[in-house]
C-alpha cells in the first residue's frame, strides 16, 4: 500500500475521495468529469484500501470501483446528464462537467452524498430547471 | 426472455406482495438491473451476462463496490433470493475484516474500547495484533464491547454452512494476559 499504514475503512476512504474530488478543478464537460472522477478514485484505493485494482473479479472484494459505461441507466437520465448506477449508489455526469453522487436504496435515490459543479458553475440539479 | 426477466417473472409468483423494479442492460455488455423490496428488506440484483448475478443489501455498501455473492444461474439466484427474503437476513460478503478495522468502522477509539473491556489501551493495541490467538471467549468479550454478537461458522466444500454453538458461560474479562496469550 503506498502510504504504507494500515488499510483505512470505507467511509474514511469515500470521504478521502470526495475531498480530494472537490479540490480538483472543476470539469469542462461529461468525458473530463469521468477521468477526473475514476483517478481520484483509483488513487485514493490505491494507497488506502489496501486491495489491488481487480476488474475481473465479479464480487465485492472490499475496494471502491468507479463506473463506467456498463453502469448506464438511462431510468434516471434526464437532458444532459447521464446517470450510472452500481449497487448502492448512482453517479450522475452532466455534460458541463458537473457531478453528483447520490445514495440509493432499492429502487429510491437518496441522499447526495457528494456534488461538484462543472466549469460553467452550474451543478447536475442545476440542469433540472433549465433543461 | 433474459436471465435477468426469469428471475423476476420467477420471484413475482413467489412474493407477489414484493416491489420489484427490473431494467435490463442499457447498452450491449451492460448492466441490468433488479430491485427488490419485501416486508421493510431490500436486495440489489445486478445481471451482466459475463458475470452473470450478483446480489447484495445495499446497506453499508461502498461507493462503487461490487456485489456481496455472484450467482450463475437463475436457478441458483432466486433459490438464495427466497432464502434471504424469507429469513430476513442479509448478504454475506465473502470479506473479512481485521479487527482494527472493525473498530474503526464502529468508530471506536482503542482508548474507549479498553474502558469498555476494563483493561489498558496497549493491551487493545497488542490484542489487535494477534487475534488467531485469542481466547474465543476473549474475542465475544470484545466484540460485545463494539457492540455486536460474535458467530463463528463453518464451511463445508459441498455448500453447507453451519454456525457453532458458543456456550454461554459469561466471558472472562479480557485482562491483559489474556488478551495477549504470547504474553
Amino acid at each position: 500500500m503506498a502510504s504504507g499504514g494500515d488499510p483505512l475503512p470505507k467511509a474514511q476512504r469515500l470521504a478521502l475521495f470526495c475531498d480530494r474530488l472537490k479540490q480538483k478543478d472543476p470539469a469542462a464537460n461529461h468525458d473530463e468529469a469521468m477521468t477526473l472522477l475514476v483517478s481520484t478514485l483509483h488513487d485514493v484505493e490505491d494507497e488506502f484500501s489496501g486491495v489491488p485494482y481487480n476488474p475481473e473479479e465479479p464480487g465485492t472484494d472490499g475496494r471502491m470501483y468507479p463506473p463506467n459505461d456498463r453502469f448506464r441507466y438511462p431510468k434516471w437520465e434526464r437532458p444532459g446528464v447521464r446517470c450510472y448506477r452500481q449497487v448502492a449508489h448512482a453517479t450522475f455526469v452532466a455534460e458541463n462537467g458537473a457531478l453528483e453522487i447520490r445514495a440509493r436504496t432499492g429502487s429510491d435515490l437518496g441522499r447526495i452524498i457528494f456534488e461538484k459543479q462543472g466549469q460553467d458553475g452550474r451543478r447536475v440539479s442545476d440542469h433540472d430547471a433549465t433543461e | 426472455m433474459t436471465p435477468l426477466s426469469e428471475l423476476a417473472a420467477r420471484l413475482r409468483k413467489t412474493f407477489p406482495d414484493a416491489r420489484l423494479d427490473f431494467s435490463e442492460p442499457a447498452v450491449p455488455g451492460g448492466v441490468g438491473f433488479l430491485d427488490i423490496s419485501h416486508s421493510g428488506d431490500v436486495l440489489a440484483v445486478q445481471w451482466q451476462e459475463k458475470w452473470h448475478f450478483g446480489v447484495s443489501s445495499p446497506e453499508g455498501h461502498g461507493y462503487g463496490e461490487k456485489p456481496d455473492e455472484v450467482y450463475r444461474t437463475v436457478d441458483e439466484v432466486a433459490a438464495r433470493i427466497t432464502d434471504l427474503l424469507d429469513s430476513r437476513r442479509k448478504t454475506e460478503p465473502p470479506l473479512a475484516v481485521t479487527l482494527r478495522e472493525l473498530r474503526a468502522e464502529r468508530r471506536l477509539p482503542q482508548t474507549e474500547l479498553a474502558a469498555l473491556l476494563g483493561v489498558s489501551q496497549p493491551a487493545v493495541s497488542r490484542l489487535e495484533r494477534h487475534v488467531s490467538r485469542m481466547l474465543v471467549a476473549s474475542l465475544r468479550a470484545v466484540v460485545q464491547a463494539m457492540g455486536g454478537r460474535l458467530v463463528i461458522q463453518a464451511h463445508f466444500p459441498d455448500g453447507v454452512v453451519r454456525q457453532i454453538a458458543i456456550d454461554e458461560e459469561a466471558a472472562p474479562k479480557p485482562e491483559p494476559e489474556r488478551v495477549m496469550i504470547d504474553g
